[in-house]
């Protein structure tokens, strides 16, 4: 590709390319120049790349039109990235810019053919008719469907496809949403006043539209201010929606969460495009996108131009650009003789422009960009008249439709809006509490009458905040009465309706971004979609990444005139967020993982641990050699940390009390120094959690929950003390406590080199809760056994736990001590019939199903949580049941597999299963029928389909009579 | 009473030493390359091997200190106990919802109106722990339990210290909303925690000690991207005014 030089035009005051200095990149693999401060689409259209992307639908060819970030005409791949808009996105040295959405090749696209011969098969909704039948072949077409549809291609690597956003959260006293003169004038006044204040812009400098015009200067030392005053500016940043009160903005690596007490909507004003055959092809530009690319980049954006208005605007465009070096071929003014601004007019005679009144653009024609232009006189009721028709050849239609109100912020806000028939929009409407608008969205378009708003919306902002003195006030005053004497409507425009779509040269888009035409709005109406909602939803007109900035409009005056409706009664689209496109890893942030790791970590990592998630914890799976740690429990001793545990202290002269309501047996009568296992039950009887209760002394219990319950138990003890008021504490030490289940035959033998303390079975017995020193670490030691041999559980101060790991890991070398994780815990406590809560339970289970009648104490004088319902569980008696069994083949069925019946209809549900190494069999639990909880009765279990015999097993598969245990 | 297995300073000497207390992430410190010192029995970070910059980014941008070894303890009673208990301790000052007292390098903390933390420097947790029990005993009904262990917590401090938490948590930390003093249970990068403003741009983060090393590695991380670092107690000491309250 040739870097066009002719294309560029001589410098001005105003542009913002650095031509001293060259940047080159590529597109679709050409080499590029261009100057530093271009944007990607300046430097293509300098170097005579005039198509840049291919439509969504019928594959057009498209090019630049508002070169503001508006449109969906640019849209790029850049470094793999897709969907970034080459108007706005600066050039990098060596950056590779891609075409998207056409395949062989950006000139040649195969799917162009559904442009020119399958209009007809693809009318709005197409896809909901057509690929129906035959049912079974819906994911082939949906294949065929997805691989046609969409913009751009995300890299196919998950790393390439990750890149990170920080969210950062601001708080401020004032936002302001729009960097123009109205938002900066806003922001330097709430400034003054003392407010704190950020102001936000999407372009890459504050100024706005002044920027390209002959405003610059003065929108420049306003800027210079604004960043002297303190507010902080985000730019170019895009402010995404309006979320009650939280507004995102999206700038760069950052996404900005700004929760501010008053904001500033200075959004500014979208100019229109016109509607009509053949108005997407590159060359047709709004007058506003031509002048910037020739000020702000020094690109010519054609040679011949034809101007195509309805306001004063386009007559300023045509100054502009035949000032810059364009031949004006036209200017086509849809209003009447005499609607012109009689100085604008005169300027236009003196620079010999032609001007036709009463005049619009009916065509553009051209194969892949615009060759010349078709004009037409406009009748009595504002339509073209066909007979007067004329061609003009030109490579530039610079259209102006005038401009609408960037409203959606506000709306999004709360505002309301009406419209304005003098302005031929919908303007905003009363705006909620602590929401201004200024500049132009406000209706004030003129630069110094903007300025004026801004003022006044920054001190009333400041002045809510009761920031500002007596001074301040008066400044108000004077301000508002400057504003009122203002010129604050739009000058007077006629609008031409949208053409209807003949299809005599070319198509007419209502919407570009989802190639919408006028004649597919016209077809959603007579197929009953006949409200602008939904024949949004049917066509999806205004759904593309313009969101409704090029399309609301036109295609409500589309409805208006079909449906034979005024404009006002069409009414408008909702405004949703988000404003602007947005990846959707922006709007994920930064992964945040929380997780929880306990104080020896750092060990389990030293010694080979394979760490899992188990709920929110990071913990060892095993060390390896599940198969070894398992027999070590059973052959020497293991450790395993169980820090994970849910830990409660529960203080206070009720706790025995508070206790006894929560858990269905009774814990006032335990003695201290004694350990109870406690089942949690919920209102309707059913398990939550359980765990093992210790009394420290007469009024102290320290509470164990499971590792995933432990905040819900928190949750739920605290709601029942705040209903019941008794004088109890509770305190929640789960990750301060580290705890090491030391279990096996020769743990006591371990423990006992280390401590003090009397360890003999007579000294600590089974279920006695002991406080000790071991290996000059406080300990509560809690004689348990879940895995099903002789069992310390050592609870200790986290800071110690290292301490404390270490000492035992070293006093239970010479006697095969070895760390256990989390798997050979699971096949132990399973050979003792141990449940796990949530696993082997759900949210149905109850404790006399659960095979655990013997911990309900309906004998209880007080009444605890779940009373009733657990009354009715024993008057009905049992139905199921949580029963053990071992496996007919020695299969492993999946947990999740389902028990069933002689026609293979599920009755029960595996919960757990293991091969275990020590019986040499595969055992699990099951719920079956209450009428095969027998010992010894067949059932059978299917594993995805594969049917497998099974028998009943009630008594614990390892030591049934506790003699290890106790022992 | 407390209990002595809450209480990680309750050592004994065993095998001819005593056990020391350690950070639940002094491996990640390590693997950071920290050299260890002592401080009240506890095994503390002095440094990372660059001190100068570790003091440069507590002045300069944002520097975080893990400082686990502060003593905590949580006292429970009626608002009026508390209040009582409290102004005992802290030279007759209450502590209101929103607004720790800082008295004699402790904070009080006001948790809820029942419930306050009372943070400590490694030296004075014994003696605040005594202090706090007899206090509470002579109460109605009032319990003092250990939370040292429990409680994680972190110095973020320097002059980006409040964008590091911007990161991370929605509290509005501007000098109006949250002065001097400040104290808010809050959420921290997705997990509940407090934050106390102990002076200028100096903060203390608390969470539960089960996510020492995520909070660790989620502020590390956030002072990295704003030119700031991990740094050890000698940069902190250096760094916090001299006679302020608390931990450094
Ligand atoms: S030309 Fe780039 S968005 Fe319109």
């Amino acid at each position: 590709m040739s870097d066009r030089t002719g294309d560029r035009l001589s410098p001005n005051p105003r542009e913002r390319i650095n031509r001293g200095k060259t940047i080159e990149f590529s597109f679709d693999g050409k080499t590029v120049s261009a100057f530093e401060g271009d944007t990607i689409g300046s430097a293509l259209h300098a170097s005579g790349q005039r198509v840049l992307s291919r439509s969504f639908k019928y594959h057009r060819p498209r090019g630049l039109m508002c070169c503001a970030g508006q449109c969906p005409n640019c849209l790029v791949e850049v470094d793999g990235w897709p969907g970034v808009r080459a108007c706005t996105e600066p050039v990098r040295p060596g950056m590779k810019v891609g075409h998207m959405n056409a395949r062989p090749s950006l000139d040649f696209d195969v799917m162009r053919a559904t442009d020119i011969f399958g209009t007809r098969f693809t009318p709005p909704g197409f896809y909901y008719k057509t690929f129906i039948r035959p049912r079974r072949l819906w994911p082939l077409y949906e294949k065929v469907l997805r691989g046609a549809a969409g913009l751009g291609v995300l890299p196919k690597r998950q790393k390439h496809r990750e890149w990170r956003t920080e969210y950062r959260r601001r708080h401020a006293d004032v936002l302001v949403i729009g960097g123009g003169v109205a938002g900066m004038a806003a922001a330097l006044r709430a400034a003054e006043m003392g407010a704190d204040v950020v102001l936000v812009d999407d372009g890459p400098e504050l100024g706005g539209t002044q920027l390209a015009g002959e405003g610059a200067e003065s929108a420049g030392s306003l800027a210079d201010r604004v960043h002297a005053s303190g507010v902080e500016v985000l730019s170019p940043g895009a402010a995404l929606g309006f979320f009650d009160g939280i507004v995102p903005v999206w700038c760069g690596s950052t996404l900005h969460q700004i929760r501010a007490d008053r904001h500033i909507a200075a959004t500014g004003s979208i100019e229109q495009p016109l509607v009509f055959e053949g108005n997407d092809l590159p060359g047709v530009m709004l007058c506003a996108g031509a002048e910037r690319l020739a000020s702000l980049y020094g690109v010519r954006p054609g040679r011949r131009a034809v101007i195509a208005t309805t306001t004063d605007r386009g007559l300023e465009t045509a100054m502009a650009l035949q000032a810059a070096g364009v031949e004006i071929a036209a200017v086509a003014d849809s209003r009447r003789e005499g609607n012109a601004d009689p100085a604008t007019k005169e300027r236009l005679e003196d620079a010999r422009v032609d001007l036709l009144t009463e005049t619009t653009v009916v065509g553009a024609f051209g194969r892949r960009q615009v060759k010349g232009a078709v004009l037409a006189a406009l009748d009595e009721r504002g339509q073209p008249n066909p007979d007067t028709e004329r061609g003009i050849d030109c490579d530039l239609i610079a259209v102006s439709g005038g401009t609408i109100p960037a409203t959606s912020l506000l709306l999004q806000a709360g505002a309301k809006s009406r419209w304005d028939e003098q302005r031929g929009a919908f303007v905003p409407d009363s705006a909620p509490e602590g929401i201004h608008a200024a500049g132009a969205v406000a209706g004030h378009e003129d630069p110094a009458v903007a300025e004026a708003s801004g003022a006044v919306a920054g001190a009333e902002a400041a002045l809510e905040l009761e920031l500002g003195d007596e001074e301040d006030r008066s400044t108000l005053e004077a301000d508002r009465e400057a504003l009122a004497g203002g010129r604050v409507v739009a000058a007077p425009q006629a609008v031409p309706s949208p053409m209807p779509g003949a299809g005599k040269r070319d198509k007419c888009f209502a919407c570009l971004c989802e190639d919408v035409t006028t004649k597919d709005l016209t077809y959603s109406i007579e197929e009953g979609y006949d409200s602008i909602e939904l024949s949004k939803r049917y066509t999806t007109v205004t759904m593309g990444p313009c969101q409704g900035r090029m399309c609301q409009l036109p295609s409500i005056r589309q409805m208006a005139r079909d449906t034979d409706t005024p404009v006002s009664e069409v009414g408008i689209t909702a405004a949703r967020p988000p404003w602007s496109t947005v990846p959707m890893g922006v709007l994920a942030g930064r992964p945040f993982e929380p997780a929880k790791r306990s104080a020896v970590h750092g060990r389990h990592r030293e010694l080979g641990g394979n760490v899992m998630w188990a709920g929110d914890w990071r913990r060892p799976y095993d060390y390896g050699d599940p198969r070894a740690e398992t027999m070590a429990v059973h052959e020497g001793a293991g450790l395993i940390d169980v820090s994970t545990l849910g830990k409660l202290m529960v203080r206070g002269p009720d706790a025995g009390e508070f206790l006894n309501r929560l858990y269905p047996n009774r814990f006032d009568n335990l003695k201290p120094g004694r350990v109870r296992y406690g089942v949690l039950g919920d209102d309707a009887g059913r398990i939550t959690d359980d765990g093992t209760l210790c009394r420290l002394d007469d009024d102290t219990f320290y509470v164990t929950t499971t590792s995933s319950g432990a905040d819900a138990v928190e949750s739920w003890f605290s709601w029942w003390l705040a209903e019941w008021e008794l004088d109890v504490h509770l305190t929640d030490v789960s990750q301060g406590i580290s705890a090491f289940n030391l279990a096996g035959p020769k743990a006591r033998e371990i423990l006992s080199g280390l401590t003090d303390l009397d360890c003999s079975n007579e000294g600590f017995a089974y279920l006695d809760g002991k406080r000790a020193h071991v290996a000059g670490v406080p300990c509560l030691m809690l004689r348990i056994g879940f895995v099903g041999e002789l069992g310390y559980e050592l609870h200790c101060p986290g800071p110690l736990a290292q301490e404390l790991w270490d000492s035992l890991m070293k006093a239970g070398e010479p006697r095969g001590l070895r760390p256990f994780g989390l798997e050979p815990q699971r096949v132990l406590r399973l050979q003792k019939l141990h449940i796990l809560v949530g696993q082997d339970t759900d949210a149905e289970s109850n404790p006399f199903e659960a095979a655990m009648p013997w911990i309900v104490k309906l004998d209880k004088e007080e009444d605890f949580i779940g009373r009733w319902a657990l009354e009715n569980v024993q008057a009905r008696g049992d139905e199921s049941k949580l029963v053990g069994f071992t496996m007919d083949n020695g299969a492993v069925p999946q947990e999740g597999s389902v028990v069933v019946d002689g026609k293979d209809t599920a009755i029960g549900l595996v919960t757990s299963s293991r091969f275990s190494p020590l019986l040499e069999r595969t055992i699990g639990m099951a719920w079956v029928p209450i009428d095969l909880a027998e010992d010894g009765t067949a059932i059978d279990i299917s594993d995805e389909g594969r049917r497998m015999g099974a028998k009943v097993h009630l008594a614990p598969f390892y030591d049934p009579d506790q003699e290890k245990l106790r022992g | 009473m407390s209990f002595e297995f809450l209480a990680p300073d309750d050592v004994k000497a065993w095998d001819g030493a005593s056990p020391m207390q350690r950070s639940p992430i002094e491996w990640a410190h390590l693997d950071a390359g920290a050299k260890i010192g002592e401080r009240a029995g506890w095994r503390v970070v002095s440094d990372y091997g660059a001190p100068d910059r570790e003091q440069a980014a507590c002045r300069t941008t944002v520097g975080i200190a893990d400082l686990s070894c502060l003593g905590k303890f949580e006292l429970q009673a009626d608002q009026a106990t508390v209040a009582s208990i409290v102004s005992a301790l802290a030279g007759d000052a209450t502590p209101g919802l929103g607004m720790a007292v800082g008295h004699e390098s402790v904070w009080w903390c006001p948790v809820t109106a029942e419930r306050v933390l009372a943070i400590t420097a490694p030296e004075r947790t014994k003696e605040i722990r005594t202090a706090l029990e007899e206090q509470a005993s002579q109460a109605g009904f009032a319990s003092v339990t250990e939370v040292t262990s429990a409680l994680g917590s972190n110095s973020v401090i320097g002059p980006m210290a409040r964008e590091a938490f911007a990161r991370a948590t929605a509290l509005d930390m501007r000098p109006a909303s949250f002065p001097e003093r400040g104290f808010a249970p809050v959420s921290v990068a997705r997990t509940p925690g407090m934050v106390l403003r102990e002076e200028g741009d100096r903060f203390l983060h608390l969470f539960g000690s089960g996510y020492a090393q995520y909070n660790w590695t989620v502020f590390v991380d956030a002072a990295q991207r704003l030119g700031g670092r991990a740094v050890g107690l000698d940069a902190l000491r250096a760094a916090v005014t001299e006679g302020a309250p608390a931990g450094a």
